[in-house]
C-alpha cells in the first residue's frame, strides 16, 4: 500500500482557511466589543513592535524601521521568492503564450489554453498580489503608526497612549527621536529626495517585473503599471511623513536583491530599465509539425465535441498535460 | 475561468489596493495637523482665544463675545514695521501671556509672537529651532519659553531678542514660575528648578525619573512641586531639595494641568479618571477614583464645591469636590476637547483661584483672585503677569462661569450650577 502524497496547495487549503476564520472571528467579536479590528489586530501591534525594535536600536527610529521592514521582509520572503519564481515561469511560458495569442481567436478557448498552460508550468496568475498586499496593507498601517508615533503633532500623541501596552520600557521611549539623516520621519521631506527614490526604485522594481512578449494588452497594462504606481507612490510619498518613505525604498531594494537572487545577472542590464517595450525571448526553434497544422485547423473549427467538451478534446487529465497529449496524439496518428 | 479572465483584468486588480490606499491616505491626513489647544486668557476684561489653527483672536465677553481682532487678519503679516512676509501657521499649545500692553503667544512652528492688545499689530516675531509646545511665561520684561530644541530660553518681552538660555532637555510642558524659580519638566522625564535670573540650576541635579514628564508642575503646599507624565505617575518633589517626596499611581498618562486648592491636587489622566490627591503626602482622597467615558488631556479645574472636567469627546462632569461622586449627568458639547477650561467670572471679571495651577507666576503676597486678577477687576495693570497666587482662595464665586474651547474652534459657556451650556463663539 502506497501512500500518495496530497498536493501541497491541497495540504495547505485546511490551513489557511482554519486561519481564516480564526481572523474573521477576532474582527467579529471585537466589532461585537465595540473594539476596532483594525486598530487592535494592526495597528496597535504594529506600534508596540516598532518601539520593542527601538529599543534595539538605542532609540534610532529611522533605523527601527529601516529594520522592521527587513525583518517583515525576512518574514515574508516565502511569498516574495514564491511570486519571483512565478514571475520568471511566466516569462519563460510566453513564447507558448503568444502562440496561442495566434492561435487561438476565441477568447474562452484561448484562455482555457493559457490556464492549462500556466498549471503546467505551476503558475498561479494571482500569486503576485499576495505579496504586493502585504506590503500595500504594512505601508497604510506604518502610516497610521507613524502618525501616531512620530507624527509631529501633540495631537496624535494624545492617541498615542491607548495604543501601548502597559510595559515601563516601551512608554519610556517616547517621545521617539524622529530625526533620520537629513529627514524628521514624522513630517514629509522637504527635500524630495525619498519621494524621488521611492519613484526610482518603485519604477526599478516595475521594470524587472515585467513579463516579456506578452499580449499588447497586457504590454499596455504593464507598462501602464510601470509608470503610474511610482507616480502614485512618489506623489503620496510627497505628503506622507518620510518615514513612509523610508520604509518603501528599503523594501524595494530588498526586492531588488531578493530578484537578483531569483533572476541572477539578467537583473544587472540597463535595458531592462529603460522606458523600452522588453522583447519577448525567442521562441524555442520548433520544425513545423504536423500538430502546428493540426492545431489551426482546431481553431477553425473550435466547435464542441460530441461529448460536450470542445475542440481541444480530452479529460481534465489530459488537458493539464501538455506536451503528453501532443505527444499521444502523434503517437495516435 | 473566471480567474483566467481576471488575469486579462490584472491592472484593474493592482489598481483596486491603489485606490483604497489613496482613499486612506488622504482621509487620514488630518490626523498629524497640529490644531493646537490653548486655554483661553482673560485679562482687562478681554478674552484671548484661539478659534482658528495659529490665530489669536481677541473677544469682549461682557458685550456678546463680540469679536475685537483677529491676528493675523491677512496672510501676510508685518511684524515691527519690517516687509510683510506669509507664514504658514501651525496650531497654539500654549496659553497666551499678556501684559499691560501686549500678548505674547507661541506656535508649534516655533516662533513667539508679540502683538499689541489695542490693535493686533505685530511687535515683533522670533523663531525658535524645535517646536512650542509649551506657553510662555512672562514676569517684567523676561518671557520664558520651552522648546523641543531642549533649551529653556529668556527673550526680552521688548523685542524678542534673547537674553540667556539653558540646556533642559525637550520640554512639552508649561513651566512653573514662583518667586522660588523656574521649575522645567522635560520630555527626558527630568523636572530642573533654574534661577529664572540668568537660568542656572539651583538643585545639585534634576529630579529624574525613566518617563517623559508632560504635566506643567504645580505647586502644593508649602514645599512640593507636583509633576507627572507617560510614566503614568504622578510625583511629589521637593522644592528645596529637588528630591521624591511621594508618589502616586494613574492608570495612564498624566497630561493636563492639576488644579490646586489648598493642598489638594486634582488630576487627570488620559484613561479618563480625576483623582483627588492629598499633595502632602500623595494620597488619594476619595474612596473611589471619579471614571469619565473617554479620555482626559485637560486638566480639570474648580468651580466653587465641584471639580469640572471635560474628556476629549467634550463630555461635561461635575464631580463633588469632597467625595469625587458625579453630580447629576454629564453635558455632552458633541465636539473634541482638549483644551484645558477657564474659570470667569463675567460681571466682575475676575478669574478666580485656582488657575495657578500650573501657574506661570506665584506673587509673594497673594491676594484674593490674585494680584493679576485683582488688577483686572479695578481695570488697571500692572505690567506684570496674569496669574493668581497659589495660597489664594478658591475661586467659589457665585458668578463663575466655565468657558471651553473646543478643537472645531467653537467656544462654550457652561453654568455648573444649573448644569447648562450656551455657545458664545463660533469659528
Amino acid at each position: 500500500m502506497t501512500t500518495v502524497a496530497q498536493p501541497a496547495a491541497r495540504r495547505g487549503l485546511p490551513i489557511t482557511g482554519l486561519i481564516f476564520f480564526a481572523i474573521l472571528s477576532t474582527i467579529i467579536i471585537m466589532i461585537v466589543a465595540g473594539r476596532n479590528p483594525w486598530n487592535e489586530v494592526f495597528i496597535n501591534p504594529l506600534i508596540n513592535v516598532l518601539l520593542m525594535i527601538n529599543i534595539i536600536t538605542f532609540g534610532q527610529f529611522g533605523l527601527t524601521i529601516i529594520l522592521f521592514t527587513l525583518l517583515l521582509r525576512v518574514a515574508t520572503l516565502p511569498f516574495t521568492i514564491r511570486q519571483l519564481q512565478s514571475t520568471k515561469a511566466m516569462q519563460s511560458i510566453q513564447p507558448r503564450m503568444a502562440e496561442m495569442q495566434k492561435k487561438y481567436k476565441d477568447p474562452k478557448r484561448r484562455q482555457e489554453e493559457m490556464m492549462k498552460l500556466y498549471k503546467e508550468a505551476g503558475i498561479n496568475p494571482l500569486g503576485c498580489f499576495g505579496p504586493m498586499l502585504i506590503q500595500i496593507v504594512v505601508f497604510m498601517g506604518l502610516y497610521r503608526a507613524l502618525v501616531y508615533t512620530v507624527g509631529g503633532s501633540p495631537e496624535s500623541l494624545v492617541g498615542l497612549s491607548h495604543r501601548l501596552y502597559p510595559l515601563g520600557l516601551l512608554q519610556n521611549q517616547i517621545p521617539l527621536n524622529q530625526h533620520f539623516l537629513w529627514l524628521s520621519l514624522g513630517h514629509p521631506d522637504p527635500t524630495f529626495l525619498v519621494p524621488l527614490l521611492v519613484g526610482a526604485s518603485t519604477y526599478t522594481q516595475q521594470r524587472l517585473s515585467i513579463t516579456p512578449g506578452a499580449s499588447a494588452q497586457q504590454q499596455q497594462q504593464q507598462q501602464m503599471m510601470t509608470w503610474m504606481l511610482p507616480l502614485m507612490l512618489m506623489f503620496f510619498t510627497l505628503n506622507l511623513p518620510s518615514g513612509v518613505g523610508v520604509y518603501w525604498v528599503v523594501t524595494n531594494i530588498f526586492s531588488l536583491f531578493a530578484s537578483y537572487w531569483v533572476y541572477g545577472r539578467r537583473i544587472l542590464s540597463w535595458k531592462q530599465l529603460l522606458p523600452i517595450p522588453i522583447d519577448a525571448p525567442a521562441p524555442a526553434a520548433r520544425p513545423k509539425s504536423q500538430d502546428d497544422d493540426d492545431m489551426k485547423s482546431e481553431e477553425v473549427d473550435d466547435q464542441p465535441d460530441d461529448d460536450g467538451s470542445n475542440g481541444s478534446g480530452g479529460s481534465g487529465e489530459a488537458r493539464s498535460q501538455y506536451g503528453k497529449r501532443r505527444g499521444k496524439r502523434k503517437k495516435r496518428r | 475561468m473566471g480567474r483566467i479572465r481576471s488575469l486579462e483584468k490584472k491592472g484593474l486588480w493592482v489598481m483596486l489596493p491603489l485606490v483604497v490606499l489613496a482613499i486612506a491616505a488622504t482621509g487620514c491626513a488630518k490626523v498629524a495637523t497640529t490644531k493646537g489647544w490653548a486655554q483661553p486668557e482673560v485679562v482687562n476684561k478681554v478674552m484671548y482665544v484661539t478659534l482658528d489653527k495659529g490665530k489669536l483672536t481677541a473677544v469682549d465677553p461682557v458685550k456678546g463675545f463680540t469679536k475685537i481682532w483677529t491676528f493675523p487678519a491677512a496672510d501676510d503679516v508685518s511684524c515691527g514695521g519690517g516687509a510683510a512676509q506669509k507664514y504658514t501657521l501651525e496650531g497654539i499649545y500654549g496659553q497666551p501671556a499678556v501684559d499691560a500692553a501686549n500678548v505674547y503667544y507661541s506656535t508649534y512652528d516655533g516662533a513667539v509672537w508679540s502683538v499689541k492688545q489695542s490693535d493686533a499689530t505685530c511687535n515683533w516675531r522670533v523663531e525658535m529651532d524645535g517646536n512650542l509646545v509649551a506657553a510662555p511665561v512672562l514676569k517684567g520684561d523676561a518671557l520664558y519659553v520651552t522648546s523641543t530644541d531642549g533649551y529653556v530660553y529668556e527673550l526680552d518681552a521688548k523685542d524678542g531678542s534673547q537674553k540667556s538660555k539653558f540646556n533642559t532637555g525637550e520640554a512639552w510642558a508649561t513651566p512653573l514660575l514662583t518667586d522660588d524659580g523656574l521649575y522645567v519638566a522635560t520630555m527626558k522625564g527630568e523636572l530642573w528648578k533654574l534661577d529664572p535670573t540668568d537660568l542656572h540650576n539651583l538643585w545639585p541635579a534634576p529630579f529624574k525619573v525613566s518617563a517623559a514628564l508632560l504635566t506643567p508642575p504645580a505647586i502644593v503646599g508649602d514645599n512640593t512641586v507636583v509633576v507627572g507624565g507617560i510614566g503614568r505617575k504622578l510625583y511629589g518633589v521637593n522644592t528645596d531639595s529637588g528630591q521624591q517626596s511621594w508618589v502616586a499611581d494613574g492608570s495612564n498618562w498624566f497630561w493636563g494641568e492639576p488644579a490646586v486648592e489648598g493642598t489638594t491636587l486634582y488630576t487627570t489622566d488620559l484613561d479618563g479618571q480625576v483623582k483627588a490627591i492629598d499633595g502632602t503626602n500623595g494620597k488619594s482622597l476619595w474612596a473611589t477614583d471619579f471614571q469619565a467615558l473617554e479620555s482626559i488631556r485637560a486638566g480639570a479645574v474648580v468651580v466653587g464645591d465641584m471639580v469640572i472636567a471635560v474628556d476629549n469627546s467634550g463630555e461635561i462632569y461635575r464631580i463633588d469636590k469632597a467625595t469625587g461622586t458625579q453630580i447629576g449627568q454629564p453635558n455632552l458639547l458633541n465636539e473634541d476637547v482638549l483644551t484645558r477650561p477657564l474659570v470667569y467670572d463675567l460681571t466682575t471679571g475676575r478669574t478666580p483661584a485656582p488657575t495657578n495651577i500650573g501657574a506661570r507666576v506665584v506673587t509673594p503676597t497673594p491676594v484674593s483672585g490674585g494680584a493679576a486678577a485683582q488688577a483686572l477687576a479695578t481695570g488697571t495693570t500692572t505690567g506684570s503677569p496674569t496669574v493668581a497666587a497659589s495660597a489664594a482662595p478658591s475661586g467659589s464665586a457665585g458668578g463663575d462661569l466655565v468657558y471651553i474651547v473646543t478643537q472645531g474652534g467653537n467656544v462654550y459657556e457652561f453654568d455648573a450650577d444649573a448644569a447648562q451650556t450656551k455657545q458664545v463663539l463660533t469659528k
